[in-house]
C-alpha cells in the first residue's frame, strides 16, 4: 500500500474524555491516572509505524505529544457582537443537512436560521439539536418563527435546572470569560461546567470561554433577581 | 376499551413529539420521559406501543420491579431490544426515593459507558423515570445527555379523576361540518354560550388544524365539557379529535381518544356508535384485532336497539354498516359462519333499503354487501353461490357507476369485476380472469388517480398481484414478474406512509409472488432472498397479530422457504421449515374448518412426505402423504378447483413413487394410471405450462415404472409422449430448468432405444447439452 503520497496511517483513539468521575476525589484519581498515562507511560500507549490521535478531556493538561484544543465555532466575538463568518459558516452547514440544500423547506426566514445558530452557541451538536426540535415541532413547512422560539425554550429546558453553586460559577465566567479554575485541582467543577455545554470554549488566538447563550438569559435574571 | 385517561394538553403535544420520533426514526435514537404522573406515562406507553404494532420492527418493553435491577436490565436491552426503527420502553415505579434514584443513577452511569454499542443496535430507545432523575443525568451522564434527542418532561397536573355523570342529555345544536364523523351529532345542553361557540368553532376546523395548531384549545374544550358535566359535547370533542388524528397518520393516538369518549356515561347512542365504529376501524387497522371486535359489537348492539326502535332507512344503512364492520372483523378472525350471518342480515338490509329509496346510491350500497357476502361465500367454499352474487353485483354496479361518476362508484364497480376475475382464476379459467382483471385494472388506475387514498392504492396492488398470477399460471414470467415489482413498491410505499397491518401483509404476498416467479425463472437465491426477508415480518405479524391471515401467511413463506431448500438438498432445514408449517397449517385447519384451510393442509403434508422420503423415512412420507390425499380428495369433491385436483393428483403419484421403489409394481402403476387422467383432464382443460409439467411428470414416472417391470416398449411410449410435452415447455418457457426436463428424457430414451433412433435421441441430447451450456452451466438438476 505504501506509496510516493503515503504519509502513514493515523490512528484515532476516541471516547477518552468519557472516563471521569462524579465526586471530587474520585475525579482526581481519575484525571491523575490519564496524566501519567500520557506523561509517563506515553512510549507504551504509542502505536508504531502510526499517528496516533488521542481525544483528551480539557483537564488532562499532558507535555507528551502536540495538544489541539477543539473548541466551538465562533458565532460572538468576546465583545458580544456577532461573528458573520461562524455564522454564515453554520448556516451552510445546515444547509447541507436539509434535503437538497433548500433551509427554506424548514426555516421560514433567513432571521430564523441566523436565531437557530446564534442560539447553538457554535456548538455543532446542539445546533442539530435544534433544528431536529424544529422539525419535531413543525406542523407544517417551513415552521414559523414562533415554532423556532419554541424548539430553542424545548431545547433550553433540557439544560436546566442549574444549581446556586453554577449559577455563581456561570456568572464568574460570563464576567472573566474564563473557566471559574482556582487551581488545577478544581478542575471537577469547570469540567462539569464544560461536559453538559454550560461553558462554551473558544479559540481567538487564545482561548476563551463564555456561558451558552441559551443560559445567559437565566444567568441575567438570576442577576436582576 | 380504555378507561378516562385524559391527557393534559401539554401531555398531548409531547405525545405529538414522541410520536414523530416512533414514525420518523430510521435508526438510534435515546428519549427520555421524565415525570411522576404515572397515568399519563401509562398513556404514552400504550400509545407508543399501539404506533408500533402496525411498523416493521416492533415495541419492546422493559418493566423493572427493584432498584437493585436497575442497571442490569442493559444486557437485556443488548439481547432483547428492538432494532432500527422499532422502539424499547424501560420503564419502573415512577418513585423518587433514595434507593431509587441511585439505581437510576447506576443504570445512566451503565448506559453512558455502553452507548456506542446501544447506538450501532437499537432503534428508539425511551427510558421512563422520576423527574428527579434529570438532575443526576445531566451532572452524571453528560455525554448520554448530550445525545438524547428526545426529552419529555411532565408534572403532574391536576386530574379528571370523577367524570361527572350527565343527567338526561338534550340535544341542543346540531353539528354540520360534512364529511365528518361528527356531522349529525348533536352537542349537550348545559355548556354556557361562549363554550358552545368554542367547541362549535373546534368542530368546523379542519383535521390538521385539530390534531395539529388547535390541539390545546381542542384539549381544553374537552377538559371544560367534562369538569361542566357535557359528556355528551365532551365526547363529540373526543371523536372529532380522533378523527384528526387518524387524519394525521396517528392512530395510537386516536384509539386512545376514542376509548376515553367511550369511557364517558351518558353520551347519546347516534355520538355512542360513531365512537365505536371510529374504535372498530383503528384498532382493526392497527390489528389490535380482539379490541375491535369489542367496538364493533358494542356498535351492533347501539344500532339494534336503535333499530327495533325506528326501523326507518337512514337507521337501517347505519345498522347494515355496523354488522359489516362485525363481518369483517369475524372474518379476519377466522370466524367465517359468524361473519356469513353478519353479511347476510347487513344484505337484508341494503336490499330492503334500495327498494325503498331506488337510488344509484342506495344500488351501490347493496352492490357492495352483496360483494362482501360473495366473499364468505367463496371462502367456505359454496363457490356458485360466489359466482351468483359477484354477478349480481356487477350487475348492480355497473349502471350505478355509470349514473354517478365518482371514483366511490367506480370503486365499488372495480371492486365486482376483480372479484369475478379472481373467481375465474381460482377456477382456471385463465382468459377469463385475464378479461376480467385486466378492466378492473383499468378502472382502479382511473380511482387511485382520482381519490389518491391508501384504499385505492391497495385495491391497485391487489389486481396488479391477481394479474401477476394469471400470467405466471400462463406461463408469462417475466410480464407476471413487473406486474409483482409494482405491486411490491406500491405496498412499501403504503407500509412507509400508512404503517397499517393491512400495507405489511400486502408487502410480504407481493414479496412471497415474486419470489415465486424468481423461482421459476430459475433465479433461486434471489428467491431465497425475498422469503427469507419476509419470514422475520411474518413471525412477527403472526405473534403480534395472531389472525388466520397472519399465521396462514408465516405457514405460506415457511413452505416456500422449505420448497428452496429441499432443491438445494438442504432436507434437514426443509422438514424443519415443513413441520413448523405443518403446525400452523393444522391449527388453521382445526380453527377455520375450511375447504382451503384443509387444501394447505394437504399441501404441506405433501411437502413434509417429500423430505420424510427423500431423507429414507419411507414409513413416516407415506403415511402423510395418505392423510394429505384424503383431505385433498375431500376439498377436490367440494370445489372441484384445478389446485384441488392437481394436489389429488401430485399425492397419488407420491404414493405410487413409493409403492415402486418397493417393488409393488401393480400398486405403482394403478396409482399412476389414476393421477395420469387427472393431469391429462387438467392439461386438456387448462393446458398452461403448470398442467403441462405436471402431464409430463407423470408420464414420466409411469415410464419408469414400466421399465422397472421389464416392460420397455410401454415405457418408451410413455417416454415419447414425455419428450413430445417437454420440447413444447422448453420452447415456450425457455429456462435452463425446462431444457434440463428435455435432456432427463432424451437420456432416459437413449438408454431404451436402438439402431438409428438412439442415434437420433443422441445427437438431439448434444444439441441440448449444449444449448444448456449457454444458458446457465451452473443450474442444477431439479427433481422431476
Amino acid at each position: 500500500m505504501e506509496g510516493r503520497d503515503w504519509k502513514g496511517l493515523v490512528v484515532i483513539v476516541d471516547s477518552l474524555d468519557h472516563n471521569r468521575a462524579v465526586d471530587s476525589e474520585k475525579f482526581q484519581q481519575v484525571r491523575r491516572a490519564l496524566v501519567n498515562l500520557f506523561d509517563k507511560d506515553y512510549q507504551n500507549i504509542r502505536l508504531a509505524r502510526c499517528h496516533t490521535v488521542f481525544t483528551l478531556p480539557l483537564y488532562v493538561q499532558v507535555a507528551s505529544g502536540a495538544m489541539r484544543r477543539v473548541t466551538n465555532i465562533k458565532v460572538r466575538g468576546r465583545d458580544g457582537e456577532v461573528d458573520e463568518n461562524g455564522v454564515d459558516a453554520l448556516r451552510a452547514l445546515l444547509r447541507l443537512r436539509v434535503p437538497g440544500g433548500d433551509l427554506t423547506r424548514l426555516l421560514p426566514s433567513e432571521k430564523a436560521e441566523r436565531e437557530l445558530v446564534l442560539a447553538s452557541g457554535g456548538h455543532l451538536r446542539i445546533l442539530l439539536m435544534l433544528a431536529m426540535e424544529v422539525e419535531i415541532q413543525a406542523e407544517s413547512l417551513p415552521v414559523d418563527e414562533a415554532t423556532v422560539r419554541v424548539a430553542i425554550d424545548q431545547v433550553r429546558n433540557g439544560m436546566l435546572p442549574i444549581a446556586d453553586d453554577e449559577r455563581e460559577l456561570l456568572r464568574r465566567v460570563a464576567r472573566d470569560q474564563d473557566v471559574p479554575l482556582s487551581t488545577q485541582e478544581r478542575w471537577d467543577v469547570a469540567s462539569r461546567l464544560l461536559d453538559q455545554h454550560f461553558v462554551l470554549g473558544y479559540q481567538n488566538g487564545d482561548t476563551w470561554y463564555d456561558v451558552h447563550p441559551l443560559l445567559a438569559d437565566e444567568i441575567r435574571t438570576d442577576e436582576i433577581g | 376499551m380504555g378507561g378516562s385517561r385524559f391527557l393534559s394538553a401539554r401531555g398531548e403535544q409531547e405525545w405529538v413529539r414522541l410520536r414523530r420520533h416512533l414514525d420518523r426514526s430510521k435508526a438510534f435514537w435515546l428519549g427520555f420521559v421524565l415525570t411522576g404522573d404515572a397515568v399519563a406515562a401509562q398513556v404514552l406507553r400504550d400509545r407508543a406501543s399501539a404506533n408500533r404494532r402496525g411498523r416493521a420492527e416492533p415495541f419492546v418493553e422493559l418493566w423493572v420491579a427493584a432498584p437493585a435491577d436497575l442497571h442490569r436490565i442493559l444486557d437485556e436491552l443488548e439481547a432483547a431490544g428492538a432494532l432500527p426503527c422499532g422502539c424499547t420502553w424501560v420503564s419502573a415505579p415512577l418513585l423518587p426515593d433514595p434507593e431509587w434514584l441511585a439505581g437510576w443513577r447506576r443504570l445512566l452511569l451503565a448506559l453512558n459507558h455502553r452507548r456506542d454499542v446501544l447506538r450501532d443496535r437499537l432503534g428508539g430507545l425511551v427510558i421512563v423515570a422520576p423527574a428527579a432523575v434529570k438532575v443526576d443525568a445531566q451532572r452524571e451522564s453528560p455525554d448520554l445527555w448530550s445525545v438524547c434527542d428526545l426529552l419529555i418532561e411532565l408534572p403532574i397536573e391536576r386530574r379528571l379523576s370523577r367524570v361527572p355523570v350527565e343527567q338526561s342529555p338534550k340535544p341542543r345544536r346540531e353539528i354540520r361540518p360534512e364529511g365528518s364523523a361528527t356531522a349529525g351529532l348533536s352537542l349537550g345542553d348545559t355548556a354556557d354560550q361562549g363554550s358552545v361557540d368554542e367547541v362549535i368553532a373546534l368542530l368546523a376546523l379542519p383535521f390538521d388544524e385539530v390534531a395539529g395548531v388547535a390541539r390545546g384549545r381542542a384539549v381544553a374544550a374537552t377538559e371544560a365539557a367534562v369538569e361542566g358535566g357535557d359528556n355528551q359535547t365532551a365526547a363529540v370533542l373526543l371523536l372529532r379529535r380522533a378523527e384528526a388524528a387518524v387524519g394525521a397518520g396517528d392512530r395510537a393516538g386516536a384509539l386512545d381518544l376514542v376509548g376515553t369518549g367511550t369511557a364517558l356515561p351518558g353520551v347519546q347512542e347516534r355520538t355512542a356508535v360513531r365512537l365505536a365504529n371510529l374504535g372498530a376501524e383503528v384498532a382493526r387497522e392497527l390489528a389490535d384485532l380482539e379490541v375491535a371486535r369489542s367496538y364493533a359489537e358494542r356498535s351492533v348492539q347501539l344500532e339494534e336497539a336503535v333499530h327495533a326502535h325506528k326501523p326507518d332507512p337512514d337507521n337501517m344503512r347505519s345498522f347494515s354498516i355496523s354488522l359489516v364492520a362485525l363481518g369483517l372483523l369475524e372474518c379476519d378472525l377466522g370466524e367465517l359462519g359468524a361473519a356469513r350471518e353478519r353479511f347476510g342480515r347487513a344484505l337484508e338490509l341494503r336490499e330492503a333499503v334500495a327498494r325503498e329509496r331506488d337510488s344509484p346510491e342506495a344500488r351501490l350500497a347493496l352492490s357492495a354487501a352483496l360483494i362482501m357476502a360473495a366473499d364468505v361465500e367463496q371462502d367456505i367454499g359454496n363457490l356458485e353461490a360466489a359466482r351468483a352474487q359477484y354477478l349480481w353485483a356487477m350487475e348492480l354496479a355497473e349502471p350505478a357507476a355509470a349514473e354517478l361518476d365518482s371514483p366511490e362508484a367506480l370503486s365499488n364497480l372495480s371492486n365486482a369485476v376483480d372479484c369475478r376475475g379472481q373467481l375465474d382464476l381460482e377456477m382456471g379459467e385463465l382468459e377469463s380472469a385475464r378479461e376480467w382483471l385486466s378492466r378492473s385494472l383499468k378502472l382502479r388506475e382511473v380511482v387511485a388517480e382520482r381519490l389518491a387514498s391508501a384504499g385505492s392504492r391497495e385495491g391497485l396492488a391487489w389486481t396488479l398481484a391477481r394479474l401477476g398470477d394469471v400470467e405466471r399460471k400462463a406461463g408469462e414470467l417475466e410480464s407476471a414478474r413487473l406486474r409483482y415489482v409494482r405491486a411490491l413498491d406500491l405496498w412499501e410505499e403504503l407500509a412507509e406512509r400508512q404503517g397499517t397491518v393491512t400495507a405489511l401483509m400486502g408487502m410480504s404476498a407481493a414479496v412471497q409472488r415474486l419470489g415465486d416467479v424468481e423461482r421459476d425463472l430459475g433465479r433461486r437465491e434471489l428467491a431465497r432472498v425475498l422469503f427469507e426477508r419476509m419470514l422475520e415480518l411474518d413471525e412477527r405479524l403472526a405473534e403480534q397479530v395472531g389472525s388466520p391471515i397472519s399465521l396462514g401467511y408465516l405457514s405460506l413463506t415457511l413452505r416456500k422457504l422449505g420448497d428452496l431448500e429441499r432443491d438445494a438438498g438442504e432436507l434437514e432445514t426443509a422438514r424443519a421449515r415443513y413441520a413448523r408449517s405443518l403446525e400452523l397449517d393444522e391449527r388453521l385447519a382445526e380453527q377455520l374448518r375450511t375447504p382451503e384451510a384443509a387444501m394447505y393442509l394437504a399441501l404441506t403434508l405433501g411437502r413434509l412426505g417429500d423430505a420424510e422420503r427423500d431423507l429414507g423415512e419411507t414409513d413416516a412420507a407415506r403415511w402423510r402423504y395418505e392423510r394429505g390425499l384424503e383431505l385433498a380428495e375431500r376439498v377436490a369433491e367440494q370445489l372441484g378447483t384445478p389446485d384441488s385436483v392437481r394436489e389429488v393428483a401430485v399425492l397419488l403419484s407420491r404414493l405410487a413413487g413409493l409403492d415402486a421403489a418397493a417393488g409393488e409394481v401393480t400398486s405403482a402403476r394403478a396409482g399412476l394410471v389414476r393421477s395420469l387422467s387427472l393431469w391429462e383432464r387438467l392439461a386438456e382443460k387448462l393446458s398452461r405450462p403448470g398442467q403441462l409439467q405436471d402431464l409430463s411428470g407423470g408420464l414420466y414416472l409411469l415410464a419408469g415404472v414400466e421399465r422397472e417391470s421389464g416392460d420397455p416398449v410401454a415405457a418408451r411410449g410413455y417416454l415419447v409422449r414425455v419428450l413430445e410435452i417437454d420440447e413444447q415447455l422448453a420452447a415456450q418457457l425457455g429456462t435452463a430448468e425446462a431444457w434440463q426436463d428435455v435432456r432427463d428424457t432424451l437420456d432416459q430414451l437413449v438408454q431404451i432405444t436402438d439402431g438409428t433412433e438412439a442415434e437420433s435421441y443422441r445427437a438431439r441430447l448434444a444439441e441440448v447439452d449444449e444449448l444448456l451450456a449457454r444458458l446457465d452451466p451452473t443450474t442444477p438438476s431439479p427433481q422431476r
